[in-house]
């Protein structure tokens, strides 16, 4: 198992003054399933061909068990990398196809074929060998990339957005395989996606990256209920702030004063991240007044679009409550379910 | 197995299409045959007088066994070559995006387009000036003006459905750069390599004005002793050099239909 060590890794391409990749620092423990999260030309692909060898970075160092390989060629880097398209090779069948890396690691035939089968297995395609290429589905080709690239045996196996070529139902699936295959194999894995959704239900931890750096790391937990930046709130499908003005532990706004026990001390201009989820019909006195504007029916659960002090939020509630739109709805915030912060001049 | 079906529907039709596309080229050749192995076909007759003199002819003849060597020869060439001339303008152009690619593109596809009458006159006079004229180079020169565009249009579709990354993918696999471009790339895009280069051969076989008009008399390709021979009325020898005409065409079609029928890109 391999730790993986990226340190103030930067790209700068030679047409564009803006570095692709900025200073990006992470260490990823062996064994583990990192989400590289991020909208498309956020530079997650760029450092996932850094860690491959694909790209030489402009500055800074890949380590693998505190080792730097970054003078190592890609074919010799015991990296293996699944694209968003299946990329197999036309020419061969099928078995070929996930045996040409150990092909070129001059393995013995035998083996090869031992292990190939036991790889097709493993990503429910057994007796595929002898096929030819062209006969596969789209989800089939696919998953013998996948095979392809973890037969090998990688040091760090590197995915890029592999689902997002497959339908709905096809990359729930698939999904499921490569989580089930990662914990298998105990490789470290990274798998670069722009869909928040995957990503929390994928990784272990994600890395969120902005405009070329990370912005968060941490479990998927953290990124909803500790954001750094009302961008990564935004980001995780938050629509809720409320200026205020935060001293020590404690935020002043017009919804109320509130204590939050996990804040860490300061005093400056912040907002108060609601969360749809945290909001609760009140009937006591001092519950806040809102007027419906709309209600969508989720199945689950209901979401209202509400209006507070000429402010508009979103709020999700039970499928149960039947508030009309131009009804008045008394609600509260839950207050161990909200968060804070920095104020964004910019925005 | 829905799946397998539609493919077995579609294997049918494929095939019906093939049988369908056979007689339509075959047929006319019939009466050509038959013409091959008469020695004369006169109203009312319905079967001519059968006869093997226009083939005896064909194989004793030294002008046909070296019209054909030749027509062979420059053929082969002209195909290398634009298949060299061909291969970096079709990577750019179905590969990269760049300011007046549609205007090159148009200007490619320029010789398919005018009638290239009126640019041999031209280049001839130009070809005499530098000795070009009557001779092998020359015909082949000028049998590239009118090849180029189906070599460069064929290899541009080639290159457009080329993922580059699949070289990227053979490289993280464990393979260097050597054997990726021998293992991967030229066996991915060698199938419409081929196509491409069937097409040039075949443009540049038929020719008959342009190098009538650059070789002159010393350069008899089969399409130039063909003509002669349908001219001078006798349609026995005429079939027979017909026919020889066309089978190397077919040969090449035959040797390759693997690559045309169904070639997948990625």
């Amino acid at each position: 198992m391999t730790k993986l060590q990226l340190i103030d890794l930067t790209k700068r391409y030679a047409n564009n003054p803006e570095p692709s990749v900025k200073n990006f620092n992470l260490t990823i423990q062996p064994g583990e399933l990192v989400a590289f999260l991020g909208p498309s030309g956020c530079g997650k692909t760029t450092v996932l061909k850094m860690i491959s060898g694909l790209l030489t970075p402009t500055n800074g160092d890949v380590l693998f068990n505190d080792t730097s390989v970054v003078t190592i060629p890609p074919e010799k880097r015991e990296v293996s990398m699944v694209f968003q398209k299946p990329l197999l090779f036309p020419h061969m069948s099928v078995g070929e196809n996930v045996g040409f890396g150990l092909k070129m690691r001059k393995q013995k035939k035998k083996d090869i074929e031992k292990k190939v089968e036991k790889m097709l297995k493993l990503v429910h395609l057994q007796g595929y060998a002898s096929r030819r290429v062209k006969e596969l589905s789209g989800g089939q080709e696919q998953r013998i990339s996948l095979a392809r690239g973890l037969v090998i045996e990688p040091r760090i196996f590197l995915l890029d957005e592999p689902l997002s070529a497959l339908d709905a139902s096809l990359r729930i699936e698939m999904r499921e395989l490569i989580r089930s295959i990662q914990r298998h194999m105990q490789v470290t894995t990274i798998c670069v996606t722009h869909d928040q959704e995957e990503a929390v239900m994928l990784a272990d931890k994600i890395a969120l990256m902005l405009d070329g750096s990370l912005q968060q790391y941490g479990s998927p937990e953290i990124f909803y209920e500790q954001p750094k930046t009302k961008r990564i709130a935004e980001f995780f499908g938050c629509t809720n702030f409320v200026k205020g003005v935060q001293k020590g532990k404690t935020i002043q706004t017009k919804f109320g004063t509130y204590t939050l026990p996990k804040l860490t001390e300061d005093n400056r201009d912040a907002y108060l991240v609601i969360r749809p989820e945290a909001v609760e019909i009140s009937h006591e006195s001092n519950a806040l007044k809102a007027k419906v504007k709309s209600r969508i029916f989720m199945g689950t659960h209901v979401r209202y679009i509400i209006d507070v002090f000429d402010q508009e939020f979103q709020i999700t509630l039970e499928s149960a409550t039947v508030y009309k739109e131009g009804d008045i709805l008394p609600f509260k915030l839950i207050e161990n379910r909200l968060w804070v912060v920095p104020y964004d001049k910019s925005k | 197995m829905r799946n397998q079906n539609i493919n077995k529907q579609r294997h049918l039709s494929r095939k019906t299409i093939l049988i369908l596309l056979f007689i339509w080229t075959f047929v006319p050749f019939i009466p050509i045959l038959i013409w091959s192995f008469s020695l004369r076909w006169n109203y009312p007759s319905l079967i001519p007088e059968f006869s093997l003199r226009a083939w005896k002819y064909i194989f004793t003849q030294k002008e046909i066994i070296t019209s054909l060597t030749k027509s062979i020869l420059i053929s082969s060439i002209v195909t290398v070559l634009s298949l060299l001339i061909g291969l970096p303008a079709a990577r750019a152009l179905g590969m990269y995006h760049f300011k007046g690619k549609k205007l090159v593109s148009l200007l490619v596809s320029l010789p398919a387009i005018v009638p290239l009458l009126a640019v041999a006159m031209g280049i001839q006079v130009v070809f005499i000036k530098l000795g070009l004229s009557n001779s092998i180079t020359g015909v082949i020169l000028i049998h590239l003006v009118p090849v180029m565009p189906y070599m460069i249009m064929n290899l541009q579709s080639v290159f457009e459905g080329y993922n580059p990354e699949i070289e990227q993918q053979a490289r993280v696999l464990g393979a260097n750069a050597l054997i990726t471009f021998c293992k991967v790339t030229i066996p991915t895009i060698l199938p419409g390599i081929i196509v491409a280069c069937l097409f040039s051969f075949v443009v540049s076989w038929s020719q008959y004005l342009l190098t009538l008009i650059i070789g002159g008399a010393t350069t008899k390709t089969l399409p130039l002793l063909l003509f002669a021979f349908l001219n001078s009325g006798d349609y026995a020898i005429g079939g027979a050099v017909c026919i020889v005409f066309v089978l190397p065409a077919l040969i090449i079609l035959f040797g390759s239909s693997k690559y045309l029928a169904g070639s997948k890109t990625m």
